[in-house]
């Protein structure tokens, strides 16, 4: 369960991104950042409070970076998250060679409230309701979308291209750290392994739930959603039902292609791109 | 048009590299590691340096083209693990493992082409899926096993010097051939510049596609004789897992493509998987493994942000430097 | 009305996602209560009758995950087990771990057989019915000081640990200074794993030098022994190259390597020596096997002067254990200890010839284990009433080099 919620929860913010026609490949590595921040802090404090606040500001930081920098400085927006990726990769192998331990775990509070399924579905349906709030009724998203169609077009219209994609980041980097506080919470634990992989596992989820990864008008929340759980159900369900892990992760690939083959082929005579 | 000296060319080809080489040096001999620079060093970084710059002229000849090609890396793995335990099986015997480490890459990659145009489904998506696949492939056969050669002397010759160069510069003479010398690596040019407009004026983008990505395939490989013989490797256990290897590999293109009015981006390219792997090697050889390791993936970052952030704002940042040492602003005429 | 169905399919997926997901512990627990008793000790309960055991392992592939797989499944079943083999995280994530075990659970689920530490406590937390056994495993997180999982020896369903050879850092660290004295190196050098994943090689350096510096106290100035520099940390890449490079490792004749060895150190040993860099004379001393194309004769002929390596027969007190708890009879000396694995040290032809014909590290068969199944049988409390724990212990320390030869 803990797999499906922090899939959804990082697949729903990151639809601000990804409507803009970019990608974060350094979201694992933060919720691992996240997770650790979280336990040591917590065992120091006694309250997950100090830890949450520190990591919105970290996230918060790093969507600054992130949106700011590549429209600022005119690189491709993939460096800066390529950039934060290998620091963060850095970072976070230092942390654990300091404290000289593979596994760091949450010894200060209760982590029962993290494992309860209804205080995960609330969680998640309060998230989809904002953010989906967010995406279609107010500015942020309608801009989102705007620049991910057509930047130059947005510009003009009286588009504040930086704001806007700040905003965006800032809204995943949120949603992100609200993962991170249900993986770490479930197991009470952080490693240095924690998070790895977490930026594919959104990729693959929001493709296969229809995202367009070049954004525009056609992003939409509902992508996330349907996309995270299916992208779970073929992790968590194929195994459960006896199919041997090195066949299930054949037929994903497989369920993968057919899967995007029905939603995203498009007819003409050029080659999509 | 006026165009530039050749002696400005090499300066600037050159440039990154002496600078990281002296830099790096620098700080390997105040560490008391004498032995940067030397013929010893030289053999080893030829090693990486051919790794890493195959592996970006296989995904730089897609890029350059206007596709993100996620596959490269499983397409390596795949490659090397099949070639690599077909050859031991055969005696340890080199042509099988050479034949099929081209046969298994061109075939790999041909399919992806092959998805991709008949799939007619974005090329990001389609290389996602089909790297996928081929991970999920490289943990079935031989029960995901992989293959570790290291040990097998009349294998890994291709990790070692001199025979590392020959899948170098093979790979140099494919990449140049394809971009200036086949109507292909033209057309392909045209088409990721204005693909309206080409498919407009009658060029084959299928064919065009289909041909470029045999030419990526024979890169791939290529890298993937010298990846074979140099580590040991195992089946892909997680999703996207060869990704990684991708995005280490992608730097040097970067670099390639803004090195280009200098040097062209196949000398580029080089330039760039040199420049890296000096990083890379100098910083692990001053400081411990720990901290070496960490550093050195933490500098890379940095570098390619200060690298990017330079080729892109480089005359802004050249002109505001010059007005603040008492030049002419912006606008300002000649009296 | 396409809309619409998307949208019935959709909330249909999701009502299935949250009701295979809620209440964990409900169906997999109560199947298993039905059929294993509530602790150990007590033995009125009824015996299980089959069932499946989940194998967690730490490797995904290699002839050293094969062996261990094949000797499960043959213990299974002649025991009337079937074993679900999952794979742990490579990093030791709790949470992976986790997951991989949940996806692996199914109602006839009796016990878990562990060989990666991280996440253990939640596993026993969300399935408190299962027995857990430690195979192949350190589990220093339960039994060290202030370790994360002590907590655990509290619980009775908890079964202990064999570990993966030899556990304490003091007795690897005797193991290979008394190779280094009785060979004679003059210069050596070690490498390690990174401390905070594996202690106990920092122990066991530390141990290597302490008896090194003995030695070199009452040794005449001639035989005294060099360790040069402080130990070469593997962060679970190989070796850089620039190590060979080091005038003072040049000249090295033995290099202790507290890791893999043959994936991390080898590939950079050879090309130095090929190279003329490196003294074509060095001997290594590693963990880990290999029998890989070319390594047959790298191991004791070449470059890799012994091999240390963990003997696969581990799983057989793993299964032994897990099969008298299940039966409700443990053996009556029984407790949930930290037990050495046995190992191969491997420092002649012979022995290395010996272990690549006749042993399961290489040929994954279980019928070159070491243990026959009718060895086997007189461990378990089910054939033999009699069976103690101590018994076992010692049969399956036993296991070594001369067991294949």
């Amino acid at each position: 369960m803990s797999n499906v919620i922090v899939t959804v929860l990082m697949s729903v913010g990151s639809v601000f991104v990804y409507s803009l026609g970019n990608m974060d490949i350094s979201l694992g590595k933060q919720v691992g950042l996240y997770a650790t921040l979280m336990v040591l802090i917590t065992n120091q404090t006694g309250s997950l409070l100090p830890a949450l606040m520190l990591c919105i500001v970290i996230a918060l930081v790093f969507a600054t970076i992130n949106g700011a920098i590549g429209q600022l400085l005119r690189i491709h927006p993939i460096i800066p998250s390529m950039v934060i990726m290998f620091v963060l990769s850095g970072v976070n192998s230092m942390i654990y060679v300091n404290i000289g331990s593979r596994n760091i775990r949450l010894t200060e509070i209760s982590n029962a409230a993290f494992k309860s399924p209804l205080i995960m579905f609330i969680v998640l349906l309060v998230e989809i309701l904002i953010v989906a709030y967010l995406f279609r009724f107010t500015k942020c998203g309608k801009y989102a979308r705007a620049i991910g169609a057509n930047p130059m077009a947005a510009q003009q219209c009286g588009v504040n291209l930086i704001r806007y994609k700040v905003i965006a980041y800032m809204i995943m980097g949120i949603c992100t750290v609200v993962a991170s506080v249900f993986q770490m919470g479930y197991t009470a634990a952080a490693s240095d392994g924690t998070g790895t992989g977490f930026e594919m596992n959104v990729m693959v989820a929001l493709i296969l739930g229809g995202m367009p990864l070049s954004g525009g008008m056609k992003s939409r929340v509902a992508s996330a959603v349907v996309g995270a759980f299916t992208f779970a159900l073929l992790d968590v369900g194929l195994p459960m039902i006896g199919i041997p892990m090195k066949v299930a992760s054949i037929i994903k690939a497989i369920i993968f292609l057919i899967v995007v083959f029905i939603t995203c082929r498009q007819k003409g005579d050029r080659l999509p791109r | 048009m006026k165009t530039m000296s050749i002696t400005k060319r090499i300066a600037g080809a050159l440039a990154l590299p002496a600078a990281m080489y002296l830099i790096m040096m620098a700080l390997c001999y105040s560490h008391g590691k004498m032995y940067y620079g030397t013929w010893t060093m030289w053999r080893s970084l030829l090693v990486d340096i051919g790794i890493s710059a195959t592996c970006a002229f296989g995904i730089g000849l897609q890029f350059k083209g206007g596709r993100f090609d996620f596959s490269g890396g499983a397409i390596m793995l795949l490659a090397a693990i099949i070639a690599g335990n077909a050859a031991v099986e055969n005696g340890n015997n080199i042509l099988v493992f050479i034949l099929l480490c081209f046969g298994v890459s061109m075939i790999c990659s041909l399919l992806v082409a092959a998805v991709y145009i008949y799939g007619r489904m974005p090329i990001v998506i389609v290389t996602i899926g089909m790297t996928l696949l081929y991970e999920a492939v490289s943990c079935l056969i031989y029960n995901g096993a992989g293959i570790n050669i290291t040990g097998v002397a009349s294998l890994k010759v291709f990790s070692q010097f001199p025979l590392v160069l020959v899948p170098l510069l093979m790979s140099v003479m494919i990449s140049v051939f394809y971009s200036y010398f086949t109507t292909t690596g033209k057309r392909a040019v045209l088409l990721a510049n204005g693909q309206s407009v080409a498919v407009s004026i009658g060029i084959q983008e299928k064919r065009n596609v289909f041909t470029s990505y045999i030419y990526s395939g024979l890169l791939f490989g290529l890298a993937s004789l010298i990846y074979a013989s140099t580590k040991s490797l195992t089946g892909a256990f997680s999703s996207l897992q060869t990704v990684g290897e991708l995005f280490s590999n992608i730097l040097p293109v970067f670099i390639g493509l803004a090195l280009i009015p200098f040097c062209g981006d196949t000398i580029g390219m080089i330039v760039g998987a040199l420049t890296l792997c000096l990083m890379s090697f100098g910083l692990k050889a001053s400081f411990t493994a720990e901290f070496g390791a960490s550093l050195a993936i933490a500098m890379t970052g940095v570098f390619m942000f200060v690298f990017s952030v330079v080729t892109a704002q480089g005359k802004n940042i050249g002109r505001r430097l010059l007005q603040s040492f008492g030049g002419k602003k912006p606008g300002a005429h000649k009296e | 009305m396409k809309k619409s169905i998307a949208l019935a399919l959709t909330l249909l997926m999701l009502a299935a996602v949250f009701a295979g997901c809620a209440a964990p512990s409900s169906e997999p627990a109560e199947s298993v209560a039905a059929n294993a008793p509530a602790a150990p000790a007590a033995a009125a309960a009824a015996p299980a009758q089959g069932g499946t055991l989940i194998y967690l392992s730490s490797m995904t592939s290699g002839k050293e995950h094969e062996a261990a797989v094949a000797m499960f499944e043959m213990m299974g079943k002649e025991l009337g087990y079937s074993i679900s083999v999952v794979y742990g995280d490579m990093s030791n994530d709790p949470a992976a771990n986790l997951q991989a075990v949940q996806n692996a659970m199914t109602d006839d689920v009796v016990g878990l057989i562990v060989s990666q530490s991280g996440g253990v406590s939640e596993m026993m937390a969300e399935y408190p019915d299962l027995y857990v056994v430690g195979t192949s495993i350190d589990l220093n997180e339960v039994y060290g000081e202030g370790g994360l999982y002590a907590d655990l020896l509290e619980n009775d369903k908890f079964l202990g640990t064999i570990g993966n050879a030899l556990i304490s850092g003091s007795d690897i660290g005797k193991l290979h200074a008394d190779y280094v004295l009785k060979n004679g190196f003059k210069k050596v050098a070690t490498m390690m794993f990174p401390p905070f994943a594996f202690p106990q090689f920092a122990a066991a350096d530390a141990v290597l030098r302490g008896e090194i510096a003995a030695y070199n106290q009452s040794a005449a100035d001639a035989d005294k022994i060099e360790i040069v520099g402080d130990a070469q940390v593997l962060m679970f890449a190989a070796v850089d190259d620039n190590y060979f490079m080091e005038s003072a490792h040049q000249d090295l004749d033995c290099i202790v390597v507290l890791a893999d060895g043959i994936q991390f150190v080898y590939p950079a040993l050879k090309n130095a020596v090929d190279a003329g860099t490196m003294n074509p004379n060095v001997k290594m001393i590693t963990g880990g096997f290999s029998s890989e194309p070319g390594f047959e004769k790298e191991i004791i002929d070449g470059l890799i002067g012994a091999v240390y390596a963990p003997a696969v027969e581990s799983c057989i007190y793993s299964m032994v254990v897990m099969d008298n708890a299940l039966q409700g009879k443990p053996s009556s000396d029984f407790e949930p200890l930290q037990v050495d694995g046995p190992y191969l040290f491997i420092e002649t032809a012979e022995q290395r010839d010996a272990v690549l014909n006749n042993s399961i590290i290489v040929s994954a068969s279980p019928e070159d284990a070491a243990m026959s199944w009718e060895e086997i049988k007189q461990h378990l409390t089910r054939f033999n009433e009699s069976a103690t724990q101590s018994n076992l212990i010692e049969a399956v320390q036993g296991v070594s080099v001369a067991s294949y030869s």
